[in-house]
């Protein structure tokens, strides 16, 4: 089929266009205009403007796709939450290795504490033996000439433990 | 035929147009008297495409300067592997897709007036006094409604119309311009005026 025979009425109605022309005299001053602008060294500031920071040329994604922008914000809003929800997690993972190192180094230091420190530290005492093989901060080394083993600890029947006086700062 | 023959006498005893290439050249060496030979060639063409796509004088004019100064910047990159006309044509239609995608629901239109030739062209002639249900259909309406059609084309489509029904580009040409296959002009172009055709149907019947 000719395309011609199907759209003859919309071409010559197309045809419209070749007649909207620009203000009379319009294209006598427009290359002198292009010129001037050249010489005053506007299109080195366009490439000035080019080599904006990654940060404003990200920000104009936004103006050009405003779904983006949504997306965008979505992605944020989501990164936060599940920052909130995984803050209010109790300290399993990551803090647990520090409780026990501080417990270790204070359990034959604090005598009377130990007694106090002991809910807490039960249930970390019983993992240690797993931990121990992986994490070498767990080791007893260097810091106490008597190794203590690892089940007396923290509340155990047979723990050794050392008396030391400690007063708090200012209360001498 | 009066009227034509000082400019035939003039045509005949003007220079030789210089080889585009030979200007190119010029111009990439600082000379702007060069390219502002080179604007003259071709700013009725940059500036008609990017009006019919904006129908807009106004930005139109702003594209088409940005358009020839963004051009002179990167004449240092241009190889010559199309031509300089190819060449500036795709600067300004991807400067106009891009400026119509950020300033997209922002549209309003800022027509040129009609040439005299208008109310004599047959084809219009024809259309609007025989074809036309609305007869009474002025030319100046005629003009708001098929620019207010184009606009609610994508500016793919809206761009091979234009470049292809209005500027009178080959589809080879149209292809090198929007930097796609041949068969994909056809198509957009084959899709773009069902949507006109649609649009338009009560200055069509």
């Amino acid at each position: 089929m000719d395309e011609n025979e199907n759209f003859g009425s919309l071409r010559k109605l197309l045809a419209l266009k070749r007649h909207e022309v620009p203000p009379p005299g319009y294209f006598h001053n427009f290359s002198g205009q292009v010129i001037s602008r050249i010489e005053l060294g506007e299109y080195k500031a366009n490439e000035t403007a080019q080599e904006m920071p990654w940060f404003l040329r990200f920000i104009q994604i936004f103006d050009a796709k405003p779904a983006f922008a949504g997306v965008f914000a979505s992605a944020l809003c989501l990164l936060l939450i599940f920052g909130i929800v995984n803050a209010e997690r109790p300290e399993m993972t990551a803090s647990q290795p520090l409780l026990m190192q501080t417990a270790e180094n204070t359990a034959p230091v604090a005598a009377d504490s130990s007694t106090a420190l002991a809910p807490a530290s039960a249930p970390a005492s019983q993992s240690m033996v797993a931990m121990n093989s992986t994490n070498p901060i767990l080791n007893f080394q260097g810091t106490s000439q008597q190794a203590v083993p690892v089940n007396e600890l923290l509340g155990q029947p047979g723990a050794s433990v050392q008396d030391v006086n400690f007063t708090p700062p200012g209360q001498q | 035929m009066i009227m034509a023959e000082p400019i035939e006498r003039r045509e005949s005893t003007a220079p030789a147009p210089e080889e585009e290439s030979a200007l190119v050249a010029r111009a990439r060496g600082g000379e702007l008297l060069a390219y502002d030979e080179l604007i003259k060639r071709y700013q009725e063409r940059i500036y008609a495409t990017i009006y019919h796509m904006t129908s807009n004088h106004e930005d139109a004019n702003d594209l088409a300067q940005e358009s020839f100064l963004k051009a002179y910047q990167a004449l240092k990159s241009f190889k010559g592997g199309s031509s300089f006309y190819t060449w500036l044509y795709r600067i300004a239609v991807n400067k106009t897709i891009n400026f119509l995608k950020q300033r997209k629901n922002r549209q309003h239109l800022s027509l040129n007036d009609l040439d005299f030739n208008t109310e004599h062209d047959p084809d219009l002639v024809a259309l609007i006094s025989d074809k036309t249900p609305r007869r009474d259909a002025g030319l100046t309406e005629l003009q708001q409604k098929l620019n207010e059609a184009l606009l609610k084309l994508s500016e793919p489509h809206r761009l091979v119309v234009v470049l292809h029904d209005v500027q009178g580009l080959s589809h080879e040409e149209i292809a090198k311009v929007a930097d796609c296959n041949i068969g994909t002009v056809r198509s957009r172009l084959f899709y773009a005026r069902q949507q006109l055709q649609a649009m338009l149907t009560d200055y069509l019947k």
